[in-house]
C-alpha cells in the first residue's frame, strides 16, 4: 500500500468496528493476553488499515517479539498516520537501534525528544546514540540537565558524553559527584577508577577499582582494569590473578585474555601465554594475533611469529571495519 | 543486564579511516596530580640575538601537495672543530615563484662564541636550493672534519668537509641515486663495524606532483572532512636504502642484499641507527607516518631482519598504525637499558617504549603521563636533561601540517622527568620560548653557549627559526663527553656511554641523525645532579672495545679518544 492511499485512508471517517477493535487489542495487551491482543489489532486493521492504535499496538508486539523488521514497518506507518506521537515515535527509535541503524535511530529518537523533551528514557537513549555516533558534544549538552539529579545510568552517560567530547576535566570532575552521589554504584567508582588509570594516577585508581570489586563480586570490568594497572606496574603475579578472575566473570573476553597473557608473558612463561590467548580469546582478532606473534617470537618460534604477524595485518582493517563500541544498557 | 559504558571510551581505536594520516581519535586523560616541585628552567629565544633571522622556506601559504607540509631537519654540528656548536638549517623550497623562494637554501651559522652566529653558507660551499629534507652529521672519510648529509624530494647531497669549505661529492660516493624520490631520514653508522660509516637513507614516498589528484578528491585527501593536500594514505611506498662505505671516499648500494631495503610498504620518516638491544650490533629503527614502524635487527653478517611487530615497536598496543614522525634513544628510567620515543599525529599520544631486554619494549607513554596533549601534531623528539638532576627530560617540537587548521602553530612541549618512571608537562612554565606559538617541525638540542645546560634549535614553518636558551637555575653538575675514535670511526658514532655518578649510571648514545630529520650536539651531556665528582665514564666503542675513565671532575666537555684510558 502506497504511502498516499494511507493518508487519503486516514483522512476518511474510521468504521466503528475498527476502532473497537483496535481498543480491545490494548486491552488485551495491557492485560498481557498477546496473541488475542495481536488478532484484533490485525482484525482492526484490515478494516481500517490506517488505524493508528493497531499499528503502534502490533508494532509494540512486535517489537517485544524480537521481530524487528515487522515492527519497523508497523511503526513507520504508524508514525505517517499521527506524526506527532511520543509513543510510536521513541519505539520506532529502539527499534532502529536493535536493527543496528544508528542514523535512523537517532533522528526518531531526536523527534520523539522533541516531542516530550521530559522523556527521560528518550533523551538517554538519544544521548547514547549520539555518543555512539561520536557526536559526544551533543550527547553531553543533552544529558546536562541530567548530571546534578538524574539517576545512575544518566551519570555514566554524561560522564562518557564529557569524555568523549573532550573535556576530561569536566568528566573527571562528574565522576567524582557521581561517586558522592552514588556511593554503593560500583560502576561509578570503576569509571572514576578508569579516569585516574588513564591520567597515570594508578595509587588513586587501584583503591576505586577494589571498591568497585567490593561492591559488585560479578562486576568483571574492575578486575580486569586493576589487572592493567599492575601490569603497568610490572607487578606480573598479582596482574595475572586479578585477569584470571576478570577471565572467569567474562569468559571470551579479548583484552582480558590479552592482559592475562602479558602477565604470564612478564612471569617468563610465554608458552602459557599462548594457551591463554588460543582458548579465550577470538581467532578473528587483529590484537590477538599480534600478541601471539611477540610470544611465538619468544619462544624462538620464527615461522609461527611471522604467520601470526601476517595474520594481524590482514586482520587489522577488517577489525576495525567490524569493531563496535559497546553500547550502554540504555539502548539494549 | 548492564553492561559497563567506559571500557569502549577512551582507548578505543577510533582509527580515521577517512582520511590520509593515522590518528587514533583519542581524548586527553584528566591531568596528572602536580608533583609541587618547581621546574628550574626556562627558555629564552635567543634567535634574533644570535642573527637568525632568515625563515625557514617550505611550501605556500596554502599547501597544495604534502612535500609541503612536511618542513625541514636542524643540525648542531662543530664543522671547524674549535669546541663551540655551529649550526646548520636545511631548507625547503616553494612551488610558487617569489622572493622567498629565490632567497631559500639551506644555511650554516658559525658560532662566534658570544651568543651571536654569523652565516657562512656561500663561504662554506653550502648554497643550496631545492626541497631539502634531513640532515646527517658524521666525519664519513674519517679525516678528522665533520661531513653532512642532506636528503631532498629530489637529489640527495653529500658534503665532504675539506675544512671549513664543503665539498659536494655525491656522484664520486655513489649516492645520487633518482631525482624523483624523496629522501627522509637518514643515518650514518657502521652496520659492518669495519671502522668506517655506511649510510642508511629512508625514503617517504613517491611523489608526482602531476599525478596527485587535487585536495578532497578522495577519503586520502582530505582531514576530519575538509578539504586538504593528498597522503601520504594513497601515494605509492618507497623503499629504504642502505650503502656500504667502500673506504675510499665511495659507497656501494647493499638495500637488497642486505635487506635492510625489503619491501616494507611503510611511509618512513625518523630514523635512528644504534645498538639498541645490547648485542653489539648497530640496529635501525625507523618511525612509519601512517604505516607500521620498523625495527631492523642487525643480524651481525650484513643482513637485517625487522622485528619491530615481535618487540612490540611496530604499531599502538590495539596494533592500529600510527603516524610515526621523529624518534629519540635514550635511557629515561636510568636502568641501562636504551628506550624509544615516538612521535605522531594529533589526536594521538607520542610513545614511550620502554625497553625489556629480551621481553621487547612497553609503550609507557600514558603512565609516564605524556599523553595529556593529544591535540597536537609532533615531530621532533629529544631526550635531554635540562636541569641536570640526572633523569633525561622529553621535548617535542609542535605544529599542525594542515593551514586549514584552526591551531596551526602550537607551543612547544616539554616534559620534566620526575624519576620513577613519570614525567610532568611544563610546558606552561618553561618560559616563553616554550610557550610560543609556532608551527615547528625539525629540533636540535646542543650546548651552544657552552654553559652546561642543553639549548634548542627549532625549525618552524616559514618563519625563523627558535634558539631557544636554557637559563638552568637548579645548580647541578653536568659531563659533557666528546669521542673521538682511533679503531672505531673517528666521529665514534654508535659509541654507547655510561656515566657513574651519584650513584646512578647515566646512558647515552652518540648518533648522525636523531628526533625529526635533525642533530645533536656532538659531545654526549649528562647531568648528574649534587654529584661531586664522577665516578667513572665507560665507552663502548663501536669496535666493540670498553674503555673506563675514573674520577673525572663535572662540569666540563671530557674528552674521550679511544685506546687512551688508563689500564
Amino acid at each position: 500500500m502506497t504511502w498516499a492511499l494511507l493518508l487519503c485512508l486516514a483522512a476518511q471517517p474510521a468504521p466503528p468496528k475498527a476502532a473497537m477493535l483496535a481498543a480491545e487489542g490494548s486491552r488485551l495487551l495491557e492485560a498481557g493476553n498477546a496473541s488475542a491482543a495481536r488478532a484484533a489489532f490485525e482484525e482492526s486493521l484490515k478494516l481500517d488499515p490506517a488505524r493508528f492504535e493497531a499499528l503502534h499496538g502490533l508494532g509494540f508486539l512486535g517489537y517485544a517479539e524480537e521481530r524487528f523488521d515487522a515492527a519497523k514497518g508497523l511503526l513507520e506507518k504508524a508514525v505517517t498516520v499521527k506524526p506527532g506521537s511520543f509513543q510510536a515515535r521513541f519505539l520506532l527509535g529502539a527499534v532502529s537501534v536493535r536493527l543496528g541503524d544508528n542514523v535512523a535511530a537517532i533522528e526518531h529518537l531526536r523527534r520523539a525528544h522533541s516531542i516530550d523533551p521530559s522523556h527521560l528514557d528518550a533523551r538517554k537513549l538519544l544521548a547514547a546514540r549520539y555518543a555512539a555516533a561520536g557526536r559526544h558534544r551533543e550527547a553531553a549538552a543533552l544529558l546536562r540537565p541530567l548530571e546534578a539529579a538524574g539517576d545512575e545510568e544518566s551519570a555514566l552517560l554524561a560522564l562518557e558524553a564529557r569524555q568523549g567530547a573532550g573535556d576530561s576535566a569536566g568528566a573527571l570532575a562528574l565522576a567524582r559527584q557521581a561517586a558522592s552521589r552514588f556511593p554503593k554504584s560500583a560502576r561509578i567508582a570503576a569509571w572514576l577508577g578508569f579516569q585516574m588509570q588513564f591520567a597515570g594516577r594508578f595509587d588513586e585508581a587501584k583503591p576505586l577499582f577494589a571498591r568497585a570489586i567490593e561492591l559488585d563480586s560479578a562486576f568483571g570490568e574492575p578486575c580486569r582494569l586493576l589487572g592493567e594497572v599492575l601490569l603497568k606496574e610490572e607487578n606480573h603475579a598479582e596482574a595475572r590473578g586479578w585477569f584470571e578472575k576478570a577471565l572467569a566473570l567474562m569468559p571470551g573476553d579479548t583484552e582480558t585474555a590479552l592482559g592475562l597473557a602479558a602477565a604470564l608473558a612478564g612471569l617468563g612463561d610465554p608458552a602459557k601465554a599462548v594457551e591463554v590467548l588460543a582458548q579465550a580469546a577470538p581467532a578473528r582478532d587483529a590484537r590477538v594475533h599480534l600478541q601471539l606473534s611477540r610470544l611465538y617470537f619468544r619462544l624462538g618460534d620464527r615461522e609461527r611469529a611471522r604467520q601470526q604477524a601476517q595474520l594481524s595485518v590482514q586482520l587489522r582493517a577488517e577489525n576495525e571495519k567490524g569493531r563496535p563500541l559497546r553500547p550502554p544498557s540504555g539502548v539494549r | 543486564m548492564p553492561t559497563c559504558y567506559f571500557l569502549a571510551l577512551v582507548l578505543t581505536t577510533r582509527l580515521l579511516l577517512g582520511q590520509g594520516m593515522a590518528s587514533r581519535g583519542v581524548t586527553a586523560p584528566p591531568k596528572p596530580k602536580p608533583s609541587g616541585r618547581v621546574f628550574p628552567v626556562t627558555f629564552q629565544d635567543a634567535a634574533a640575538r644570535a642573527g637568525l633571522a632568515r625563515p625557514a622556506v617550505s611550501g605556500g601559504v596554502r599547501s597544495r601537495y604534502i612535500v609541503e607540509a612536511m618542513g625541514t631537519g636542524a643540525a648542531f654540528l662543530d664543522y671547524d672543530g674549535d669546541g663551540w656548536i655551529d649550526i646548520f638549517l636545511v631548507s625547503g623550497s616553494r612551488f610558487e615563484d617569489s622572493p622567498a623562494k629565490a632567497g631559500a637554501s639551506n644555511r650554516l651559522y658559525r658560532n662566534n662564541h658570544d651568543g651571536a652566529f654569523t652565516d657562512v653558507t656561500v663561504k662554506a660551499g653550502l648554497f643550496h636550493q631545492g626541497w631539502g629534507q634531513s640532515a646527517a652529521a658524521a666525519d664519513f672519510d674519517n679525516d678528522g672534519l665533520t661531513d653532512l648529509f642532506v636528503t631532498y624530494w629530489g637529489r640527495n647531497v653529500l658534503y665532504r668537509n675539506r675544512g671549513g669549505v664543503f665539498e659536494d661529492v655525491t656522484a664520486q660516493a655513489g649516492l645520487s641515486g633518482d631525482a624523483d624520490r624523496w629522501g627522509s631520514g637518514a643515518s650514518f653508522f657502521d652496520y659492518d663495524r669495519d671502522g668506517d660509516l655506511d649510510l642508511f637513507l629512508a625514503n617517504y614516498l613517491t611523489l608526482d606532483p602531476r599525478t596527485v589528484p587535487p585536495a578532497g578528491k578522495d577519503l586520502a585527501c582530505a582531514w576530519l572532512g575538509t578539504p586538504v593536500f593528498c597522503g601520504p594514505r594513497g601515494l605509492p611506498f618507497a623503499r629504504n636504502w642502505l650503502y656500504r662505505n667502500n673506504g675510499n671516499g665511495a659507497f656501494t648500494g647493499v638495500s637488497e642484499e642486505s635487506g635492510a631495503g625489503t619491501r616494507f610498504d611503510t611511509y618512513a620518516l625518523g630514523v635512528l641507527a644504534a645498538d639498541m638491544d645490547g648485542d653489539a650490533w648497530p640496529d635501525l629503527y625507523v618511525a612509519g607516518d601512517s604505516t607500521r614502524s620498523l625495527f631492523l635487527h642487525n643480524n651481525g653478517d650484513g643482513t637485517f631482519e625487522e622485528r619491530g611487530v615481535y618487540l612490540g615497536l611496530a604499531y599502538d598496543e590495539t596494533g592500529q598504525e600510527q603516524a610515526g614522525m621523529g624518534v629519540a634513544l635514550g635511557d629515561y628510567d636510568g636502568d641501562g637499558l636504551l628506550d624509544i620515543a615516538k612521535t605522531n599525529f594529533s589526536d594521538d599520544y607520542p610513545n614511550l617504549y620502554r625497553n625489556l631486554g629480551a621481553q621487547g619494549y612497553t609503550d609507557r607513554a600514558l603512565h609516564a603521563g605524556l599523553g595529556v596533549n593529544p591535540q597536537y601534531v609532533l615531530w621532533s623528539a629529544i631526550f635531554a636533561d635540562f636541569d641536570n638532576d640526572a633523569w633525561p627530560d622529553l621535548f617535542f617540537s609542535a605544529g599542525h601540517v594542515f593551514t586549514e587548521a584552526r591551531a596551526y602553530r602550537n607551543p612547544q612541549q616539554l616534559y620534566w622527568n620526575l624519576g620513577g618512571g613519570k614525567f610532568e608537562d611544563v610546558g606552561t612554565r618553561a618560559g616563553p620560548g616554550i610557550a610560543a606559538p609556532r608551527s615547528s617541525r625539525g629540533a636540535a638540542v646542543g650546548d651552544f653557549d657552552n654553559d652546561g645546560d642543553p639549548d634548542l634549535l627549532i625549525v618552524n614553518m616559514n618563519e625563523a627559526p627558535s634558539l631557544l636558551r636554557n637559563d638552568n637555575k637548579s645548580g647541578n653538575a653536568w659531563i659533557q663527553v666528546a669521542l673521538k675514535g682511533t679503531r672505531s670511526n673517528r666521529d665514534a658514532i654508535g659509541a654507547r656511554v655510561g656515566v657513574t655518578a651519584g650513584g646512578r649510571v647515566l646512558t647515552g648514545v652518540k648518533l648522525s641523525q636523531s628526533g625529526y630529520y635533525s642533530v645533536n650536539d656532538p659531545r654526549l651531556h649528562f647531568g648528574v645532579g649534587a654529584a661531586r665528582a664522577i665516578d667513572a665514564i665507560e665507552v663502548t666503542w663501536p669496535s666493540g672495545g670498553v674503555e673506563t675513565w675514573r674520577g673525572v671532575p663535572p662540569n666540563r666537555v671530557f674528552e674521550a679518544v679511544e685506546g687512551s684510558a688508563p689500564r
